[in-house]
């Protein structure tokens, strides 16, 4: 029986990321025999993000892929949420599939400057690879 | 107890477009079930190789192959397993787009021809009863 994520635009993962630490985290790895295309991504914070956030998404040995610097500023409050995704247009920005036991990681570039926890909900689908 | 397609947004079809270098070739992506309707959200198309820079493709109903997504330009598009996705912009002013009643078939249409490469078109969407 086919997993939902090959079925179903799915959640691929959930990630606590430390906004206020310069660094990338590990959201998802392609299981062994697929392939994986990315469709959007939400980010939630535990306090404000301020005004410096800056942040992108993509393979880890080479992090903008997927989603290139985005600012974290419109997130004043706990519970504030953005989405996060190529924009849409009449030439459509290029993005990728992942292969199998390739690793995606969000990669803090300006941190947030106080104390900040954001949850990184994935989502995006799955094929035979 | 409802499908899975009447409550997720879900995988619609999964559809082999076997070239690119044909003008006006037309591939079936779907045809909506018997008393159902569907609306359609997005797609991605991947592809094997370089479509090079002047190719546009369209997606509509038959006969209205621009009706739901217009004319897009697929020169970003460089090398296997590149990957855009297709969907009516979001605004403040939502462009229009349609519900597709049961037995309407859906076509990717080949509106600029470019390089001889095929893709794979994943449909997303929802089902409805009609």
């Amino acid at each position: 029986m086919p997993k939902s994520e090959e079925k179903c635009l799915a959640l691929l993962s959930t990630t606590s990321v430390d906004l206020n630490a310069v660094a990338a985290t590990v959201l998802y790895t392609v299981p062994p025999g697929k392939t994986m295309i990315p469709a959007f991504a939400w980010l939630r914070v535990s306090a404000t993000a301020g005004a410096l956030l800056a942040f992108t998404i993509g393979l880890s040995t080479a992090l903008t892929d997927w989603i290139g610097t985005t600012n974290g500023d419109n997130l004043d409050a706990a519970g504030d949420a953005i989405i996060i995704s190529p924009v849409p247009s009449a030439t459509p920005a290029k993005i990728q599939e992942y292969t199998a036991g390739e690793i995606i990681s969000i990669d803090v570039t300006v941190a947030v400057g106080s104390a900040c926890t954001g949850t990184l909900y994935l989502f995006g689908f799955e094929d035979d690879a | 107890m409802g499908l899975l397609k009447e409550s997720v947004i879900s995988l619609l079809s999964s559809t082999a477009i076997a070239t690119h270098a044909t003008l006006n070739a037309e591939t079936t992506i779907y045809t909506v079930p018997t008393s159902k309707t569907c609306i359609p959200c997005f797609a991605f198309l991947r592809i094997a190789g370089d479509v090079g820079n002047v190719c546009t493709i369209t997606i509509g109903q038959n006969g209205a192959e621009s009706d739901w997504i217009g004319t897009t330009t697929l020169s970003n598009l460089d090398a296997a397993g590149d990957v855009v996705c297709l969907w009516p912009v979001p605004s403040a002013t939502p462009e229009k787009m349609k519900e597709y009643a049961a037995a309407v078939v859906l076509k990717y249409k080949v509106t600029t021809a470019g390089n001889a490469v095929a893709g794979t078109l994943y449909l997303f969407g929802n089902l409805d009863d009609a």
